[in-house]
């Protein structure tokens, strides 16, 4: 059941009645019933066995979560919290990487002579593991460091691991935002009401106009890489890009906007990053959720960037390997995790990671010159990498780089360019609303101009939906 | 309570959107002809132009892909079986246009009609050139095909109906697909047969036939390959195959089925042809299995034990894919001989 879908919107418009019939204080833990019999029915809808899998990781940390300040010695916390990463990691190493891991090892032995005749264990994968295990995984951690205290409410802890909004594709939320939220009464505000239907009418924008519609531009160039001139393959990566841009944060805004009208807010998970004027800026704008995590539960644990030179480059290397790796079992995301590394290397070694934190532009209605060659610059070096990402195998990312470089040419551009207009009404629109979480959240025009407004996006939304809604990218993750 | 005033608003907002898009869509619906995105419909439009003109002096007709617009040579046809036939074959034909140019056959009646064959290639839902014509736009959006299929009429004014329809479920025109027929219906009411001097050069005295035998060039580019020898080997393969890929479509079937019965039903005899060479082999062979199972005749004449020729001589090639004159005219008489046995006491003096 995808958000696009017109199964969901049925869906939602059911829970959400039903949902604010119990408004009223002592109604929490119906309330709370209701978002876990959603998220469960939401969840069986790709497939029920996978509920099992959430439920184990669930329960585990639960009762983990409840021991561990009751641990007497260091030891024995870090056993308890050792039980809570192996169950957790464990489940994401089995189903997501084991299959992986074999083929690879068996190709190295291969390499060195050794052939062996076996059967790689293979598994589907349950969507939305990778996302609620590094969420469910948080509030471990952050019970071991004494950053937040252990909930006794298992309604509202299983509530908070399967929050249907956000279960399948983040944001991956912290305990210390979530959770709270679960503990506490919520009401209903017009205005909350009026903001949640703004930003899933953007998400929805965003997925249905502009990324799907640049998916058959991307999928036909990259389907076609040898035969295009290197004008169509540039043009395949800057659309792609823009691709997994509308379809991730579109995702997100939907998420955000669905949580929204529940009463519960939910972290932003894109700040506008392609108008980041730099790679460190980017990387804080860019899938915050997923960023952050790895910030606080790897790199600061690895030493950070308060170590020596070596080290530094070191962690930096591992949190985008380990980033990359997260994203699939295969060596296409971990070459992607290095490339985005050794982008972002040279500006921490000369200090220059934190120099662009403030909006771009901030009182200005355009970009000075230098501004917008350092965003086109940050875009592009990002969009090129992205090739990686999106492409079957590193040989074949190899050869779409050759012939980026060396098919010279512009021919057959043109053919692709029609529905350019889509990223340029993207980008104008975000461009404007950079300073808000999301750009429709407040447009500073008359009333009946804003539902202008509001009416071509929804009508953009009909004109480009198919009847077999698209899924979303990083659903396969 | 908040809640409902809220629910009341979006209820509200969105049925009055929903109105405005539709109307909005019906009034800014207009049809464009891109020439750089028309693939090929101007040679379909003249040649179904000739066929309605010269209707009377036709009862064989062959559609098909470029294998077949560059593979069966009617004159040859017609001296071998007696027959008078006329090629309507397409380059580039796929499934879903197949379809739609049997539809143009029913609805231009001829009782003279007495032998259809078809020979059709897969729709590719990836392949670049169906994303760059809107005759393929479909290819885009496989799923929405067979619906369309039901619904569509060549009539103007069901299509305005239809628009209306359209409108309410998707708005856009040209992500929908009406494409091609539109636009073959634009194109049959204001079109002149003109057989123009274009690189098939077909004329009225072809009928239809085309080969581009002329343009070596392009035919050199296949024979300087070293590696020529090993594409024809694995097209010739691939008859023996495993059918590996699963491409067929209930949906196609359904329909493509029902257009055969309807001109059996009107005693049109229709063959579908297993063409050689084509790299949709294995494709071809489930169709040929789908086609035998609801008792069509098929003519297979991709098997490589049976014409090696096909396949290994380079005189009959044009290309890896195509046939150069002289293999056409083996072709069209392998065909022939083939056709007369399973119709038997079918020639005509």
């Amino acid at each position: 059941m995808l958000f696009n879908s017109f199964s969901f919107a049925c869906f939602f418009a059911v829970t959400f009645c039903v949902y604010w019939l119990f408004q009223k204080h002592k109604f929490l833990h119906v309330q709370n019933a209701i978002v876990l019999i959603a998220s469960y029915v939401f969840y069986a809808f790709w497939d029920w066995r996978f509920l099992l899998l959430i439920i184990v990781s669930t329960l585990t940390d639960y009762v983990v979560g409840l021991y561990l300040p009751k641990a007497a010695s260091k030891k024995r916390r870090k056993i308890l919290l050792g039980v809570s990463i192996f169950v957790n990691i464990g489940l994401l190493l089995v189903f997501k990487y084991l299959g992986f891991f074999v083929t690879s090892f068996i190709s190295l032995l291969e390499i060195i002579g050794i052939s062996i005749n076996t059967t790689t264990l293979q598994f589907l994968l349950p969507v939305g593991i990778s996302f609620y295990t590094l969420q469910t995984l948080s509030y471990t951690i952050d019970i071991y460091r004494g950053a937040i205290s252990p909930t006794k409410n298992i309604l509202a802890f299983f509530a908070f691991v399967s929050f249907f909004p956000q279960l399948v594709a983040g944001p991956i939320e912290r305990a210390k935002n979530l959770l709270p939220q679960f503990l506490t009464p919520r009401t209903f505000t017009y205005e909350n009401g009026v903001a949640g239907t703004k930003q899933i009418l953007w998400g929805l924008f965003k997925k249905i106009a502009v990324a799907d519609v640049l998916a058959v531009h991307v999928d036909s160039i990259f389907s076609n890489s040898t035969e295009v001139s290197g004008g169509v393959l540039l043009l395949g990566a800057i659309f792609f890009a823009f691709q997994i841009y509308a379809d991730f944060s579109g995702y997100s805004d939907i998420a955000i906007g669905l949580a929204r009208l529940l009463g519960f807010r939910l972290m932003i998970n894109f700040n506008y990053p392609y108008f980041a004027r730099d790679v460190a800026e980017f990387w804080r704008k860019w899938h915050i959720s997923l960023t952050t995590w790895f910030r606080d539960y790897v790199y600061i644990p690895l030493g950070g960037g308060r170590v020596g030179t070596y080290k530094k480059i070191r962690n930096v290397i591992i949190v985008f390997t380990v980033s990359g790796l997260w994203h699939g079992a295969d060596m296409t995301f971990i070459l992607w995790g290095l490339l985005c590394a050794f982008s972002f290397i040279p500006l921490l070694l000369r200090n220059k990671n934190r120099k662009n934190m403030d909006i771009v532009a901030a009182d200005s209605v355009l970009p000075t010159f230098k501004e917008f060659i350092q965003m086109a610059g940050t875009f592009l070096s990002f969009a090129i990498i992205l090739v990686v990402f999106r492409s079957e195998s590193v040989s074949y990312a190899l050869t779409y780089y050759m012939s980026l470089f060396t098919q010279f040419g512009v021919s057959g551009m043109f053919a692709y360019m029609h529905d350019v207009y889509v990223i340029v009404l993207l980008v104008i629109i975000e461009w404007f609303g950079r300073r808000q979480e999301f750009p429709l959240l407040r447009i500073p025009v008359n009333r009946f101009l804003r539902i202008v407004i509001y009416f071509c996006l929804f009508y953009f939304i009909i004109a480009h939906v198919s009847n077999e809604a698209n899924e979303f990218i990083y659903f396969q993750f | 309570m908040e809640v409902w005033k809220f629910i009341k608003e979006i209820v509200a907002y969105g049925f009055i959107f929903f109105l405005c898009a539709v109307l909005l869509s019906t009034a800014i619906y207009r049809h464009q002809v891109d020439d750089i995105y028309f693939y090929e419909t101007d040679r379909l439009v003249t040649k179904l132009m000739y066929y309605k003109n010269n209707k009377a002096n036709i009862d064989t007709v062959f559609i098909g892909s470029s294998m077949t617009d560059r593979g069966i040579i009617p004159e040859l046809f017609d001296t071998e079986t007696g027959l008078q036939s006329f090629n309507l074959a397409e380059a580039g034909l796929r499934s879903y246009r197949a379809i739609q140019v049997v539809d143009e056959l029913i609805e231009i009646e001829n009782e003279n009609l007495r032998y259809v064959f078809l020979e059709i290639q897969p729709q590719i839902k990836d392949e670049a050139r169906n994303h760059q014509s809107n005759p393929s736009i479909f290819a885009t959006r496989w799923s929405l095909v067979p619906e369309y299929l039901e619904n569509v009429s060549i009539k103007n004014e069901q299509m305005k109906i239809k628009l209306f329809f359209d409108s309410v479920i998707r708005l856009a025109y040209k992500y929908v697909g009406f494409g091609s027929r539109k636009q073959i219906a634009i194109h049959l009411n204001k079109h002149d047969v003109n057989f123009s001097e274009n690189i098939y050069r077909e004329t009225e005295e072809t009928n239809g036939y085309s080969n581009l035998d002329h343009l070596t060039e392009n035919r050199n580019i296949f024979f300087n390959r070293t590696d020529r020898e090993e594409i024809m080997l694995h097209r010739a393969e691939m008859y023996n195959n495993d059918l590996s890929r699963d491409i067929t479509s209930d949906l196609f079937t359904k329909n493509i089925i029902s257009r055969i019965e309807k001109l059996q039903q009107r005693g049109v005899r229709v063959y579908v042809i297993i063409p050689p060479r084509n790299n949709f082999l294995d494709y071809q062979l489930q169709q040929k299995q789908m086609y035998e199972n609801n008792l069509v005749e098929v003519v297979d004449m991709a098997d490589p034990d049976e014409y090696p020729d096909f396949y290994f001589n380079d005189d009959y090639s044009y290309d890896a894919l195509h046939f150069s004159k002289l293999g056409a005219e083996t072709y069209t008489k392998e065909l022939s001989k083939k056709f007369l046995d399973t119709d038997v006491g079918v020639k005509v003096n």
